[in-house]
């Protein structure tokens, strides 16, 4: 079928209709000691110590930036133990026993309306900073370092799209949490000085507008408005999902503010709302628990620090446990699998699928052009895979098909009609292009 | 418990390669249907062609697998029968149903030629540049074209279809000569007035067996294209530039004097007489062999109907759709250079679609003109 195929064949097992089930605190939460973007790690308490809900207890050092670690409950510190991150690594986590109790950090201290209302544009980048926000839609992109912006912002767009098949938190989270983020667009709309906020879904989902018009009718003279995109994928890639809500194309490499626009994701608006009001960073976040074999497909709202095989047992288990089984963090399209389901949830984790292991058998291409006419970047997906079968590959020619501008969405490798993984030949050649 | 690892994306469309050569396969069963009314004649210009190429491509895949036997065997995937077995289906369609002994040894000999150095010398399924079939057909066409053209076919022996005998009174059964030499195009009068529009829509004309029933091509055309297992910008590059260059030169030839009414009954004329519909249903559709970007695509399509319509007016050889496909093949990758290659619409290709539209139209002008002048001299 020679055809753009960017409406995903959804499978089965979609837990979109179904509401945010609460998990309770497991008896023992890990926090890792380092992550993807910072490589090394410190801490300021030892070993049995008694620590406090949203304490900080550490700090971990990145090359541009540090995050502090906060104690995920408050009860004990008993050191430290190997597990598996969501990226396939093994890494240092702080082990803590739960004493269930949640007391909080005395550091801790909800805002007064008025306080919020007089934050200046360096306070938000500060508290932010402090807390260490980042983007929750999966790349974990600091947001103070979007908030640093000094350009002119003319709209603040909210991605609620969730182009990922599988992926419904954020849709819950609109349903269940949308007078937050109402709530933080306006300090957004106030600090900026624009009244343009928007907040981006799908068409198919127009649903969400029911308790959106119940949130807005709280702030009448908001501005705040939502706005229907198209319900295909990758409609929620900030080029795509720009282009389309506004018109304006952004270049490769550039960054949204420089047009003007500011884009955030509906879990990071709901993040920095519970920072700026309440002061406690993310400790627990919606987590779509899904896939052909999980026995009962659910939407959780989970404390970070629960491992994996707290949130399959609570969705029932595996439907065929001795079956070999893929484990994707994220979604069906651009996330990770990782080889055992040791592993500990953390605050970018948006949705765990479990899927029986498909053979694809790769046929000689036939030149149909689905990749190239379903590439949302415009790239030649095919001409790329023809360079680098070439031995030795010819590093001029990679760069003139510039794979940078790729962003892995998978679009190529799913409409490829031979099977083709060329989603991976891009990877291998993106390396390529950086090398000297 | 036994996770396994892979990368991104995990899940995959559900079409397939060799469902979309199925499809093709689907979509030749009209015309194959009308062929077997031509009785062994046509099972047998289907059979041997297919055949030989699907002997030639598995000897292909035995040779360059690697592993033993079984393995190799196994290599033979379905997308390498059907690929070639559509070649052959192609490839022996474009030929007439005649009676002569020689006709075995030409279809085998020209498919093989087609398989081999129109395929196989280039890497197997999807490596080659040139269709098989076309370069199968141009072969035999040089090579034995002459003799295959003495058995009698197109006209005077021709071998009668079971369905045309079935639908038409054995008096009405046409086996006229072929309307598409430029003397015939453009004869005063023209030989126009002893088919009518009917006749070569069932296919009760002499002609390529699988190319004169157009109404089971069509058929075929429509099922590619609902099933999206042919570009419809190929076809409608093609179809459209056909259509407007023909139109224009029916211009000349209406108000010249000639027998034909009018502009537009010259244009029906041109599109169900010879391979035209034939050509771009079943072989500019082969997705091999075309560019990959859908606005080179348009200008591959454009391009084909230009070149064929040059060689019906002003060519020898009465039909040159298939030549046209061979050029176009050629040309195909360098409108895929990565320089210049895009794959979305721009100004730049409105400019290529008019500057090539702009040539064609001033030469069909002028030749036709002229060529009328001269037939009106003589």
């Amino acid at each position: 079928m020679i055809a753009k195929s960017n409406h995903l064949q959804l499978p089965k097992g979609y837990t979109v209709d179904l509401p945010v089930e609460e998990l309770p605190a497991q008896k023992v939460l890990f926090v890792p000691l380092t992550n993807g973007r910072c490589p090394k790690g410190e801490l300021t308490i030892k070993e049995g110590d008694k620590v406090n809900f949203c304490q900080e207890i550490g700090v971990r050092h990145g090359p541009f930036f540090d995050q502090p670690i906060f104690a995920p409950c408050s009860g004990t510190f008993v050191g430290m133990e190997k597990h598996g991150y969501r990226n396939g690594k093994v890494l240092d986590y702080l082990k803590f026993e739960n004493d269930m109790q949640d007391t909080m950090d005395p550091s801790v201290r909800v805002r007064s309306d008025e306080e919020i209302e007089s934050l200046t544009q360096e306070q938000l980048v500060e508290l932010l900073k402090h807390y260490s926000a980042v983007g929750l839609g999966g790349s974990s992109f600091p947001t103070y370092i979007k908030m640093q912006t000094k350009e002119k912002i003319n709209t603040i767009l909210i991605d609620g799209v969730e182009c990922e098949p599988y992926v419904t938190a954020d849709h819950r989270a609109l349903q269940e949490r949308c007078d937050d983020v109402i709530k933080a667009m306006m300090i957004l709309q106030r600090i900026f000085g624009t009244k343009d906020a928007r907040i981006c879904i799908k068409k198919k989902h127009s649903e969400l507008l029911d308790p959106f018009k119940k949130a807005l009718a709280n702030h009448p003279d908001c501005g705040v408005t939502m706005q229907l995109l198209g319900s295909y994928y990758p409609q929620g890639w900030e080029v795509a999902m720009i282009e389309k809500a506004t018109g304006i194309k952004v270049k490769p490499g550039t960054l949204p503010a420089k047009y003007g626009i500011l884009n955030f994701n509906v879990s990071s608006m709901i993040q920095m709302w519970n920072i700026v009001k309440y002061g406690i960073p993310v400790m627990s976040r919606e987590i779509n628990v899904n896939g052909d074999e999980i026995v009962s497909p659910k939407t959780l709202k989970v404390r970070i620090g629960t491992p994996f095989s707290a949130l399959i047992e609570a969705c029932g288990g595996y439907k065929n446990p001795d079956a070999s089984k893929i484990l994707i963090v994220g979604g069906a399209m651009m996330g990770s699998t990782i080889p055992s389901d040791d592993c500990i949830t953390t605050r970018t984790v948006t949705s765990i699928v479990v899927n029986d292991k498909k053979e694809y058998k790769e046929e000689p291409c036939v030149r149909c052009g689905s990749c190239v006419l379903s590439c949302p970047a415009h790239l030649h997906p095919v001409t790329v895979m023809m360079v680098m079968k070439t031995m030795p590959v010819d590093k001029q020619k990679i760069k003139a098909l510039h794979p940078e501008r790729c962003m892995l969405c998978g679009l190529c490798s799913y409409s490829c009609t031979s099977k083709i993984h060329l989603t991976d030949y891009m990877r291998r050649a993106q390396v390529i292009a950086k090398l000297p | 418990m036994n996770f396994v690892t892979e990368s991104s994306p995990h899940i995959r469309r559900r079409a397939t390669a060799y469902g979309m050569m199925a499809d093709v396969l689907i979509a030749l069963i009209p015309v194959i249907l009308f062929s077997i009314g031509y009785g062994w004649w046509g099972v047998r210009n289907i059979i041997f062609p297919v055949l030989a190429m699907e002997i030639a491509e598995f000897c292909f895949v035995l040779i360059r697998n690697k592993g033993s036997f079984k393995e190799r065997v196994k290599a033979y995937s379905p997308l390498n029968a059907l690929t070639s077995a559509i070649s052959g289906i192609i490839f022996g369609l474009m030929l007439p149903a005649t009676n002569g002994p020689m006709m075995y040894f030409y279809l085998i000999i020209g498919a093989l030629f087609g398989i081999i150095i129109g395929k196989l010398v280039f890497g197997g399924t999807g490596s080659n540049i040139f269709n098989p079939a076309a370069v199968a057909f141009v072969f035999t066409q040089i090579c034995f074209g002459s003799s295959i053209s003495s058995m009698g076919n197109f006209g005077d022996g021709a071998v009668h279809n079971f369905w045309i005998d079935m639908i038409f009174k054995s008096a009405d059964v046409n086996t006229g000569a072929t309307l598409l030499s430029s003397s015939s195009i453009f004869a005063s009068p023209t030989p126009y007035t002893n088919i009518s529009l009917l006749d070569l829509l069932l296919g009760n004309t002499a002609g390529a067996m699988g190319e004169v029933c157009k109404l089971a091509i069509l058929i075929g055309l429509v099922y590619l294209l609902v099933r999206r297992a042919a570009d419809w910008r190929v076809v409608a590059g093609f179809a459209l530039t056909f259509i407007v260059l023909t139109f224009i030169a029916g211009l000349f030839v209406t108000y010249k004097g000639h027998a034909v009414d009018n502009p537009f009954l010259f244009v029906a004329y041109m599109l169900l007489s010879g391979g035209v519909l034939y050509g771009m249903t079943y072989m500019i559709t082969d997705p091999v062999t075309m560019p990959i970007d859908a606005p080179a695509r348009v200008s591959y399509g454009m391009l084909i109907a230009v070149f064929a319509l040059f060689m019906r007016f002003f060519a020898a050889n009465p039909e040159g759709v298939v030549y046209a496909i061979l050029i176009m093949n050629a040309v195909a990758t360098f409108l895929d250079y990565a320089k210049w290659s895009h794959s979305q619409f721009n100004k730049k290709d409105i400019i290529v679609y008019v500057c090539i539209a702009a040539v064609a139209i001033l030469v069909i002008c002028l030749g036709v003109n002229s060529k009328i002048d001269a037939f009106q001299a003589k």
